[in-house]
Parts: C-alpha cells; structure tokens; sequence
C-alpha cells in the first residue's frame, strides 16, 4: 500500500544543507501497525509529514520516493494531493490544544472533509459526524458536537481529531506523538482506540512516537530511527526483547526499570 | 531573508554614521556662522562659496543645514530618553505588577494614546509655549504610550518564564527582576521601537517647526529651513530641496536600521 | 537520617472560584530522602509545589521548613535559564542576592558547582541557547543547588528530555543526592522515573492524596483501585 523507497530530506539551515532523513525505505502493507521510534532530531517527523504530503515547500529537497498504491506522492500536484490529504490518509498531532481551530465548533470540525471530499446532504453530514464521534468513545456525542474545544479536555480533544481524521475512512492513519501530552490512563485509552479501529477497518497505522513501550503495545512492527536513519527495524516485540543495534539497546536501557528491590539499596 | 535584513541595517546603519560625522565635524569646522545675514548673497545659487547656495537672507544654507540636523538630533535623542525612559519604565512596572498598578495607569495610557500624536504634542506646545525645549517635553510625552505598551507586552510575556520564578526563589526583590532578569530580554523589541520611535521624532520636529510652534528663528532646525523656504520653492528651489534631502536621508536611515533590527527580535 | 526537612500539615488550598485544589494534605520529606508525587494534569500537583514554596494561597493547615528555602527545577530547560544572560552569570546571581561570599569565592562555588552536574567551567561563558535541553537542565539543578539549600523541588524536571538524556539526568539526581545528602521532592507523572529515584510515594488525585508509602509497597501491592489504574496504565504490573 506505502512504499518508501531511499528517501532523502534535506532542508537549508542558516544557508547549510542539513540532512534530516537519509536513505530511509520501508513497506506497509494494508491494515498494518507500524511505529517510527526515535528521539528528537531523529527525523521521525519529518518522515511523517513527507508521507502525509505536509512536506512540499520547494525549499526543502527531497529525493527517493513514496509510492501510494503505485503513485508517487512527491510528485503529486496540488488536485492529487487534496484528494489524498483526508481521503486516503488522515493525520493527528501531538497538541491536542492547537490542533483544534478555537473558534470553530467541534461538530463543524468533524465534517470539514466530508464537505470537501463527500457530496453529502446536511443532514448526512450531521449523521456522520455524530456516527464518528461515538465511535472514538464520546458516548456524549450530540452534546459534544455543539461544544467549542476548550470545553473538552484534552483527552476528548485528542478523540475528536482522531474521529476528524477518520471521517472520510481513510486507509492510512499517521499519528505523531498523539499520546504525549496526555495523562497515562488516557494515553492507554487512545491506544485501545486505535487498535480498534485497526482491527475493525483495517485502517493502515504509521504511529510516530519517542516512547518505545508505547509502541510496542500498539504496534506489529517497529522502525528505529536515529539521526536520520533507520538504525533497526523488525516486529516490535523481537526489536523490544532482543535489540541487535547499540542504539536500540541504550534506548531501552534508558526506559528506568521497575522490578522489586531486595532490600532498599537508594537508601544505603 | 537574513541577507536581506543584514543588508537593510548595514545600509541604514551606514547612511546615518555618514550623517553623524557631518554633523559632527560641524563641532570643529562651520564653514560660516549659521545666522550670518548676508544681502549681497541673497538667493545665491550653488557655487563654491557656498555649495548648497544661500538663503533669503543671504546665510549659507550648508552651515544652516549642519546647525540644524544639529537641532533635529538633539530634539529626537531626548524625546526618546524621555518618551522611551518613562514609557518603558511604566510599561516595566504595569506588566510585571499587574493588578490595579496595571489598571491606572493602562488606563492612563489609553487616555493619553487617544489623541493623535501630533495633536497631542501641539496641545502641550499651547499650553508651554513653543521653543526646542518645550518640543522635547511635548514630544517625549506623546511617545510615552507607545513605548508603555510595548514594553508592558514583553514584560508580561517573561514575568511567567520560570526564569523569573527561579529569580524570587533565591530572593530577589521585584526592582532587581525587572532590572537584570527581565529588562534586558526585552531589549531586541524595544530597540526596534526606538529606531521606529526616533524617526517619527524627526518627522515630528519637522513637522512643528515647520507650522512655527517648534524651534524659534533664528535658529535653525531642518524643519524651520523648509518652512521658509516654501516661499521660494520655484525661484530658489534649493534652498528647500537640500534640508529636505537630509530629512529624507535621517527617516530612511533609521527606518532601514529598524528593519534590520526587527528581525533579532 | 530521620530529621524532617519540610513538614506539610493539613493543606488546604483553594482559589477565589470555591473550588478547592488542596483538600487535606499532609506529608513529611525527611533529610537525604527523596519523596515523589504522581497524579495525572490538574490533580493539584503543580499547586501543592507552589504552596510548599509560599505561592499559593493556603486556607488551612500549615507548611513548615526545617531548613532555608527549597529551589526549584522546573519542566521546561528553555525557559527556566534567562535566554539574556550567561550561564556564569545565572549561577552567580542567587549568591550574589545573599551576599554571603566575595568575588573569589562565588567563583569558585560556580566552578565546583558546574563541575558537580558534569559540565565543565568552559559553559560559565555560554549562553543558554547555545546547550541542548540535557545540558540547560544539568544547569538549572546546579543553578537549584548553588543557596546550599537542603530540599529541592522538581517539578516535571525530565519529563521534556529524550529517555536517554533522561536517564542521565536521573542519574545525575541521584548522584548529588549522594555525595550532597540533600532532598528531594520529585514530582511527575512518569511512574517508572518515580519508581527509580524516590524511597517514598504519594499518589494524588483530585486534591487528595489518596495512597502513600514506600514505593516497593506501594508500587507492588497498591491498597487503592486508582493506584492500580495508574500503574496498568504505565504497564507496570507484578
């Protein structure tokens, strides 16, 4: 479905060519959960808004390829690349709080892609949307859909653009960092959405994320990413047990342990 | 975008330091006294002699000119001393106080900032009577809004950065965090203001002396010069194209400097 | 060993709006131990730090120090250094406010002080945008400890690092705890950074602090539903 193939990013900093991404290839498969772990400066990123199609200012050079189905996205014209943007692929962010435009209500988000994308009545349009919203756990949903963002939290933020995103049932879903800044019961929440929503529609997840935990609880395979290039990749659990890269092996050493103490030995 | 920027504050930059050394050397070299009366040069065009030709009556304008960048430079440093010390000053004790500090004397700043600012400065000059010092006052005080507000931003803008926490939590008093731990964050934008602010001073000055209620004849000030030389505008024309020339000069600089500036901040 | 450095008695704090963000809160940091706080965003976590440090308005109960003044380190390394001022300078400032020392010797504490968090004396003439997010935060701990102050409060202090710059940091707190003896009261979110630096926990939720203990106790056999929502929820289970 996704075909990544030797792709190069590489954007002018202080008039320096600066690369971000270096030689990176990948396959998804439909309906498959791939995490892109690394730290910051890593070019996880980048990689994600290259794909979503975020990536076309001409200053910034790109070489290699992202097929799409058999069609390059970097070569997409803006017509190609509206169709694709929210159709086919839907992207959620980090931030639920600027993510959201603050003087739109939730409900005329939702259906934002359905107008441009669908050719639905206003009433279908209001189905939909309430439809979608139920869908990613807001059971409150006609409420909801009257409700400007900064009344939700920022859990419920982070549902409505993942429902925003999948309205249009898109076949690929790019979510950066979607959990970061939430609280833990909530980010594990969102996990069990997107993993439902994965198993249900075969929806393709690309998960970009710092935590490695994290994304081995979601994810099928694993992409290690460090200093622009892929360093590992392999299934998530194989990469999480047994690393073969150093770097992968101090990141997970890095994750502090919680396993019983004999004795207390931070007290001796 | 940062090369041109650049290019715009060395430009700028460069075009003001030419005006300040002719000014300067005017310290140690007037070619004539400046309010010379001289009849038998009435009007004389451009010579060697005088090489910006002579005025209605007969002074050389070149010495005229220096006397009075000399005059518009004096005006447009203390009006923004003034306008620039006090506003930032308010603005510094507003935004890092907040609260009903905050509320009267914002308010006093809307009151002040409502008038147009060349009305405003005319008004003071009725009621002080007209002078270059009086200029200065009247100007510093119609400037003072605007550097309050900007400096009221920025101080409100870094009174929350945990910085400043970390400052009142080792004990330092108010006065030392504005001084040393906020105030020089601000400096970038309220540089910026003060290029903006020091041309609208020229232009300022100009503009009064010109309608007569701003530096009093004899003296010379680039904007008296062009008031009486509008009279000769087409027989002599100039008598008003070189003090024009140099307020054109003065603006351009400081706004070519500014923009180059602006971008650090 | 045992000798409390900060006492919190019955907190209650609440803003003008009536609600109450403090309900009832007390606990003890005794010297060279470190206490942690995990709750999730807006169980008044953040409000109990700026209670401890007289900023928040306290309707009831008292907190009492045993010692001078706690410091702080805060979340975020790009705003807790002035961006105006080098790093020489930020070090040297609470010193000089107390004026307690001369010229020679605030030089020397700096230089001690900076070496102690693993930088050499080369940053005292960097500014701050010149260090990564690790090296401002190994600043802004000697910045914390430079008043010789006995507790330290850090709120959310790695939680903006990379984990493996984290790591480093979290060693680095448990290396001054050691050769410093001084406290910590370390509040996060992240029950795993807890686990690896605190001897003693408080979970918190709405105000309230619902369950406290060591951590192995309450870590490994939680009395409180909440409690074992939170560590499943960071995978952490026996």
């Amino acid at each position: 479905m996704l075909k990544v193939k030797e792709l190069n990013i590489i954007f002018q900093d202080r008039g320096k060519p600066e690369t971000a991404v270096k030689q990176l290839s990948f396959d998804m498969r439909e309906g498959e959960r791939i995490g892109i772990v690394g730290e910051s400066g890593s070019g996880k990123t980048m990689t994600a808004l290259a794909i979503a199609g975020l990536l076309m200012r001409k200053d910034v050079k790109k070489q290699g390829e992202i097929l799409w189905e058999g069609k390059n996205i970097l070569s997409f014209h803006n017509k190609e690349l509206c169709q694709y943007r929210g159709k086919e692929m839907g992207m959620i962010f980090q931030e639920p709080m600027t993510s959201l435009n603050p003087v739109k209500k939730i409900g005329w988000q939702m259906e934002e892609s359905l107008r441009i994308h669908e050719k639905f009545t206003k009433k279908e349009r209001y189905e939909r949307a309430i439809a979608q919203l139920m869908e990613v756990g807001l059971l409150d949903a006609k409420k909801v859909y009257h409700q400007y963002p900064h009344e939700l939290s920022g859990g419920m933020r982070q549902r409505v653009m993942i429902g925003a995103a999948l309205i249009c049932n898109p076949k690929l879903m790019i979510a950066d960092e979607p959990t970061t800044a939430l609280d833990v019961t909530v980010q594990d929440q969102i996990l069990q959405l997107l993993k439902k929503r994965n198993k249900e529609k075969k929806t393709g997840i690309l998960f970009i994320s710092h935590d490695l935990e994290l994304v081995q609880k979601l994810c099928e395979r694993v992409i290690v990413m460090h200093k622009g290039m892929i360093v590992e990749k392999g299934l998530a659990r194989e990469v999480f047990t047994s690393p073969s890269h150093e770097y992968t092996k101090k990141l997970i050493a890095s994750i502090p342990k919680v396993e019983r103490r004999k004795g207390d030995s931070k007290l001796g | 975008m940062r090369k041109e920027k650049k290019r715009s504050f060395l430009l700028g930059a460069s075009i003001l330091i030419v005006l300040f050394c002719f000014v300067l050397s005017s310290f140690f070299y007037m070619p004539y006294d400046p309010n010379q009366m001289d009849n038998a040069n009435k009007f004389a065009g451009v010579s060697f002699a005088h090489w910006m030709g002579c005025d209605n009556f007969g002074r050389d304008i070149y010495s005229r000119i220096l006397q009075g960048t000399r005059t518009t430079f004096l005006v447009a440093f203390f009006t923004i001393i003034i306008g620039g010390g006090i506003g930032t000053a308010v603005g510094a004790i507003t935004g890092y106080f907040g609260g009903w500090i905050d509320e009267i004397l914002m308010r006093l700043n809307d009151a002040v900032a409502a008038f147009p600012n060349f009305l405003l400065a005319l008004v003071v000059i009725s009621l002080i009577g007209p002078g270059t010092f009086n200029v200065i006052m009247a100007l510093g005080i119609v400037f003072i809004p605007g550097f309050a507000r900007i400096a009221r931003g920025e101080f409100l803008r870094c009174r929350n950065m945990d910085y400043v926490k970390s400052a009142k939590l080792m004990g330092a008093g108010p006065f030392r965090i504005i001084i040393f731990h906020i105030f020089p964050n601000t400096i970038p934008v309220l540089l910026s203001a003060v290029t903006i602010g020091f041309n609208n001073a020229v232009i300022a000055e100009a503009g009064m002396s010109f309608l007569g209620i701003g530096v009093q004849p004899p003296d010379a000030s680039l904007g008296r010069m062009l008031s009486e030389a509008q009279a000769y505008l087409f027989s002599t024309p100039s008598y008003a194209f070189f003090p024009g020339m140099v307020v054109v000069l003065l603006v351009l600089g400081f706004s070519l400097l500014g923009n180059g500036l602006e971008r650090k901040a | 060993m045992d000798k409390p450095i900060l006492e919190v008695k019955d907190l209650r704090v609440s803003y003008k709006r009536g609600k109450e963000v403090l309900n009832h809160v007390s606990f003890q940091v005794k010297e060279g131990q470190t206490v942690g706080l995990v709750g999730e965003s807006g169980c008044g976590k953040s409000t109990l730090a700026k209670a401890i440090l007289g900023m928040a308005p306290i309707q009831e109960g008292e907190v009492v120090h045993y010692s001078s003044m706690p410091q702080m380190v805060f979340q975020d390394p790009y705003s807790s250094l002035n961006p105006a001022k080098k790093i020489g300078w930020i070090l040297e400032e609470p010193l000089k406010i107390q004026k307690k020392l001369n010229k020679e010797e605030r030089r020397e504490k700096m230089e001690q002080m900076i070496e102690r968090v693993g930088l050499g004396t080369a940053f005292l003439e960097r500014y701050p945008n010149m260090l990564s997010g690790g090296q401002r935060q190994r600043v802004a701990i000697a910045l914390a400890l430079m008043l010789d102050s006995k507790l330290i409060i850090a709120d959310e202090a790695v939680s903006a690092l990379d984990v493996t710059v984290q790591a480093q940091i979290l060693d680095l707190f448990l290396k001054i705890q050691r050769e410093m003896g001084v406290s910590f009261f370390f509040i996060s979110h992240d029950l795993r950074v807890v686990y690896h630096l605190c001897h003693y926990v408080l979970v918190m939720k709405e105000g309230k602090i619902i369950e406290a203990g060591n951590v192995e106790q309450v870590y490994f056999t939680p009395r409180e539903e909440y409690t074992k929502t939170l560590l499943k929820a960071a995978g952490i289970e026996d």
